[in-house]
């Protein structure tokens, strides 16, 4: 339930944006909205579903074969079983028709606690490391970008220890 | 472990690619992205059309990404663990890209399309039902061209 003292907060955000009556009262509405996963694509699905499987130890919990596409819902775990079972969102792989885009917003932030031992499994498993990692200002994180093999941008946040 | 490892000799992966995956236990999804010219609106469009609420926001000299999660108050979604959505800035809207990058799960499709709409967002395909699955699938596009997805799980 979002409430009064929120809604006040939303109500002026949204005259702010010089939003109407109805907006407010779908508004109220979205309570049960959550994040169910973060998508990215690829030409080869499969083939790409191995990449994060092999990079980051994803497991395989949905696909969806459709006649000329396929997608692929990953997600973590020790095992398939409780990849399954974890409730958190998913990373799903989805069929597009090029990898040529030119999109540099990484779509995809991962934590990591190891950032060189994931640096160094995205480059075995096929993937690019773009730059050394940055530490982000004074705080003690770590910052590394990276791309996928078909060139989806990634972004990885290792925690000060 | 033998099916995954037959899986990796068909791809003629290596034995360090497998040592490797072995240390990558400690990753999780931290977020999922978005980008947009003006990220202060399309943040404003994610907080108005799925209630979501502003955790923080890095403000470069050239740039600003703005973090979003779910609660109920800031507080709430500040405290709450669950992969966030930021939204990056990026030099155009004018992109090509299909892919919907975020997917929400929604209990209320109708509303939630009524609320994306509302907000400034567009519905490119009205809500259906996906197969004999009873799931209800609905595509939108954000006011920055961002696509976006909706599944709402069958009622029981």
């Amino acid at each position: 339930m979002i409430g009064i003292g929120n809604l006040l907060t939303k109500r002026t955000a949204a005259w702010t944006a010089g939003l109407g009556a109805s907006l407010l009262v779908a508004l109220g509405a979205q309570a049960g909205v959550v994040l169910n996963a973060a998508r990215v694509g690829a030409v080869d699905v499969a083939a790409l579903a191995k990449f994060y499987e092999a990079a980051f130890g994803l497991q395989e919990v949905n696909r969806l074969e459709l006649p000329g596409r396929l997608e692929i819902m990953l997600n973590f775990g020790d095992s398939v079983a409780a990849a399954k079972a974890n409730t958190a969102p998913q990373i799903v792989i989805m069929h597009r028709d090029a990898d040529d885009l030119k999109d540099s917003v990484p779509h995809m932030i991962l934590n990591v606690t190891d950032l060189a031992a994931t640096s160094a499994a995205i480059t075995a498993a096929g993937g690019k490391i773009e730059g050394k990692p940055i530490p982000f200002g004074k705080t003690g994180m770590l910052i590394g970008f990276a791309s996928d093999p078909v060139g989806n941008r990634l972004e990885l946040i290792q925690q000060p220890h | 472990m033998i099916g995954i490892r037959n899986g990796f000799s068909r791809l003629g992966l290596t034995a360090a690619v497998l040592m490797a995956m072995n240390a990558q236990a400690g990753v999780t999804l931290n977020a999922a992205r978005v980008g947009a010219a003006d990220v202060a609106a399309l943040a404003k469009f994610y907080e108005v059309a799925f209630g979501m609420q502003e955790v923080q926001r890095i403000q470069m000299p050239a740039s600003l990404e703005v973090m979003l999660n779910f609660g109920d108050t800031v507080a709430a979604a500040k405290a709450n663990p669950g992969a966030q959505i930021v939204i990056l800035h990026r030099e155009s809207d004018a992109q090509q890209d299909s892919v919907a990058h975020l997917i929400f799960n929604v209990t209320d499709i109708q509303a939630t399309a009524a609320a994306i709409t509302a907000a400034g967002g567009t519905m490119e395909r009205a809500p259906f039902v996906f197969g004999n699955t009873g799931i209800t699938i609905g595509l939108a596009v954000d006011p920055a061209g961002n696509h976006i997805e909706m599944l709402q799980q069958p009622k029981h």
